[in-house]
């Protein structure tokens, strides 16, 4: 008894550092990153629908045009959100409706001559390869065809009419869905529940987000996977979009890091990484700030350069995407104790 | 009750029966979470064990059937019915299910593996059991009791001993960075804020283990010890996440009190008259100082390598060394044609799940096994091929540094027990 009186008065003698509060750096990561965020694709995603709608309304320049531009924000603003894709969009499916790649034109032009209606019951019905944003490129951007070329056939095929504004309603759909699941039910999960486990799935899917930069959008197209450099390889081959999406995924996974969006200032895992190790977590944010300012470099659109073998700044950026995702893998993981046990609760 | 070549046998019935229950239920347990399917039957490739490459998954259905056949056996040792065949088969079914992968690998099921291949040459079966019809022998052969704690007690000895290093003592690390990762759990995280608590776990930690076995003996000291196992195992285990890992401590330990024990629970059991049972057997006698100097040998291998053990991981399985290491890496491997020189990156996730990318990450021992099933993969199509690793760890609150030299072709290597000249001795400072 004396023993166990000695032990408590020496603990309690013992100065107590406050632990890290995680929960209020979700709620900031959540409130000022990730649901902003995805209303911002909500947004975007309405004014798509609008412009596609009006598009098969009125085929015009001006139109398509309009709905050209409306797709570009719409995707930019989809791939910020990426780097909280481990949520609802990766478990109801969302982010394969949203966006699935490479587009497979073949079943596209087959569902626009057989399928149908093209009501939202269809798209939601649908396979991942005829819908999203992906699907709506190749209608917009097909650069077989002219502008005047994709303006006529809008207006001859009813169609591939109803098809591009039925994608720009389902994509809207989409992002509604993403905005309701995140707010309040799943915010308030990823606070509440487990902060140690959101963390750890937080920082697994940013490792797994940059190695889709990595491999997918860089390594492939650039040659960097033992095949030969194939510049039709990268991701929105049809709208040049290639190096905005990426900066967008990457300015996503330094808001993430940050907490900081749109001039708001949150915690962020830097915070609770500078909490153990403030070496490290400036580490980390000087090299996503080299990640983005070399994607930046590169003079859009990717494909071009590849084309004319001017791939300096690409590699680079993948070099520094193997350290930034080393830094995630190896240091940060282990610092926050981000482990994989053999099973997901089993270890000793 | 007792002799000098004999004891009661209720507490080697209570250790039989709870052994079986617990194995059985682990093995439910396997099933209900989906994990035989997840381990053993969706993985395209498995890390066999050096010398074991032989030992293969059933296919489909057939790992289901091993399991069922886990529950059963495990029914039947507790029961006592048809006991040396039902332990004899438990042994085979989960140790050949223990060597099929060793992303898998844990040592408190390396421990189970032990103790029933112990339990095979022990006549568990014939006191409080279906077998012995209540007519069975009241007296089980002392050598059996002293076995099982000697087991026990070393399990407990060698993790202490594995935890006087200077991370664990001086660092407090890894615990330092698992309480600063738990500190949200209701009350125990509170604990973990405490200045100076990460310390006093850890040499709390060693201490506990380096003494419990013999606490547990003395009639005087056992309340307080078995209190600190329970204790120290549900905090663990809250902690942790450590599955089945404190119930088979918690739960297995009371072999250490008195022969009796059980009696002071259940008051009816039967005191019946004894049958004596057989002495051991002089070749048992040798048989048994083999096994203990093997128990000894095994964990202390590691001091035979070069290097920081916790890093090369070279001697480091069967050797105790519980919960004493954070880990994590980064992995990329790179295949170069030997003809051509041309060089591309291989994706593991073509043919391994998840959990066995994280583990080989950190594993010098696993890339060289999956760099050998490269080289075969692509042999198969034709072509000869180096694999290079880039691979780096951070370990026990230190920053990452390259694990292996990534010049070194993996995949002409040989997979022996020699220290590996390609992997790094030490993490960084």
């Amino acid at each position: 008894m004396k023993k166990v009186a000695v032990l408590a008065l020496l603990l309690a003698s013992c100065d107590a550092e406050p632990a890290y509060d995680r929960a209020t750096m979700l709620e900031s990561l959540s409130d000022v990153v990730a649901v902003p965020a995805y209303r911002a694709f909500d947004a975007e995603a309405e004014t798509l629908a609008g412009a596609t709608g009006a598009l098969c309304e009125a085929p015009s320049e001006e139109t398509l045009g309009a709905a050209r531009d409306a797709w570009r924000g719409a995707r930019t603003a989809f791939k910020r959100t990426e780097a909280f894709g481990f949520g609802p969009a990766m478990e109801r499916r969302i982010d394969g409706a949203v966006d699935f790649w490479p587009t497979r034109v073949t079943n596209i032009e087959l569902a626009i001559r057989d399928a149908g209606p093209f009501e939202p019951a269809w798209f939601e019905s649908a396979g991942t390869s005829v819908k999203g944003l992906p699907a709506l490129e190749y209608l917009l951007f097909d650069p077989a065809h002219t502008d005047a070329e994709l303006l006529a056939r809008l207006g001859e095929e009813p169609r591939r009419c109803a098809y591009v504004a039925g994608l720009g309603g389902h994509v809207a759909a989409q992002a509604s869905l993403l905005v309701e699941a995140w707010q309040p039910g799943y915010r308030d999960m990823l606070v509440t529940d487990d902060p140690h486990a959101s963390v750890s799935l937080m920082i697994n899917h940013l490792i797994a987000v940059l190695e889709d930069v990595k491999l997918n959008r860089l390594s492939k197209p650039l040659g960097l996977d033992g095949a030969a450099p194939d510049p039709e390889a990268v991701e929105s081959p049809y709208a040049g979009h290639d190096v905005a999406g990426m900066l967008a995924t990457l300015r996503g996974v330094r808001d993430a890091w940050t907490g900081d969006r749109g001039g708001v200032e949150g915690i962020g895992l830097d915070d609770y990484v500078a909490s153990r190790d403030p070496e490290l977590a400036a580490d980390v944010t000087r090299r996503l700030d080299d990640v983005v300012g070399l994607t930046e470099a590169i003079d859009p659109p990717l494909r071009d350069r590849i084309t004319e073998g001017r791939t300096n700044e690409a590699e680079q950026l993948h070099q520094a995407l193997r350290e930034t995702q080393r830094l995630f893998a190896a240091d940060v993981a282990m610092t926050l104790a981000v482990t994989v046990t053999f099973t997901d609760n089993d270890g000793d | 009750m007792e002799t000098d070549r004999e004891v009661d046998a209720a507490s080697l019935a209570a250790f039989r029966a709870l052994f079986g229950l617990l194995m059985a239920g682990a093995a439910v347990r396997f099933w209900a979470k989906g994990w035989i399917g997840a381990l053993y039957v969706e993985p395209a490739f498995h890390f066999t064990y050096w010398g074991f490459d032989w030992i293969r998954p059933l296919p489909g259905w057939g790992m289901y059937a091993v399991f069922a056949g886990l529950i059963v056996t495990a029914l039947a040792v507790a029961l006592g019915l048809l006991y040396r065949w039902a332990i004899a088969l438990f042994f085979v079914l989960f140790t050949y299910v223990e060597l099929l992968d060793q992303a898998t690998y844990l040592n408190h099921y390396y421990l189970v593996s032990l103790l029933a291949l112990l339990m095979c040459f022990m006549p568990l079966g014939r006191s409080f059991s279906v077998d012995a019809r209540g007519q069975g022998a009241l007296r089980a052969p002392r050598w059996c009791l002293w076995t099982l704690r000697a087991q026990l007690g070393l399990v407990y000895v060698l993790a202490g001993i594995a935890k006087l290093n200077a991370d664990w003592l001086i660092e407090a690390e890894p615990l330092s960075t698992w309480l600063a990762a738990r500190s949200d759990l209701p009350g125990l995280g509170a604990l973990a804020t405490i200045d100076g608590f990460a310390h006093l776990m850890s040499w709390g930690g060693a201490v506990f283990d380096l003494t419990v076995p013999f606490a547990l003996l003395h009639r005087r000291t056992r309340p307080f010890a078995y209190a600190g196992v329970v204790g120290f195992h549900l905090v663990t285990g809250v902690m942790f996440q450590l599955g089945m890992f404190p119930w088979i401590m918690a739960l297995l330990t009371p072999i250490f009190f008195s022969p009796s024990w059980p009696r002071r629970l259940w008051a009816s059991l039967p005191r019946g008259a004894p049958r004596p049972s057989r002495p051991l057997p002089r070749w048992g006698a040798w048989a048994l100082a083999c096994w203990f100097a093997i128990q000894l040998a095994l964990p202390l291998r590691h001091h035979a390598y070069p290097g920081q053990l916790l890093w090369t991981e070279e001697g480091l399985r069967w050797s105790w060394h519980v919960m004493i290491v954070e880990k994590s890496g980064h992995l990329e491997l790179t295949a170069r044609d030997r003809a051509t020189g041309e060089r591309w990156p291989i994706d593991p996730s073509e043919d391994l799940t998840f959990a066995q990318r994280r583990m080989m990450a950190t594993s010098p021992d696993m890339l060289l096994r999956y760099a050998a099933h490269v080289r075969e993969r692509w042999a198969a199509r034709g072509r000869d091929v180096a694999v290079h690793a880039d691979a780096w760890v951070a370990m026990n609150g230190r920053r990452s540094a390259p694990l292996v030299d990534p010049e070194i072709d993996l995949a002409a290597q040989p997979d022996d027990l020699a220290p590996r000249a390609w992997v790094t001795r030490r993490p960084a400072p």
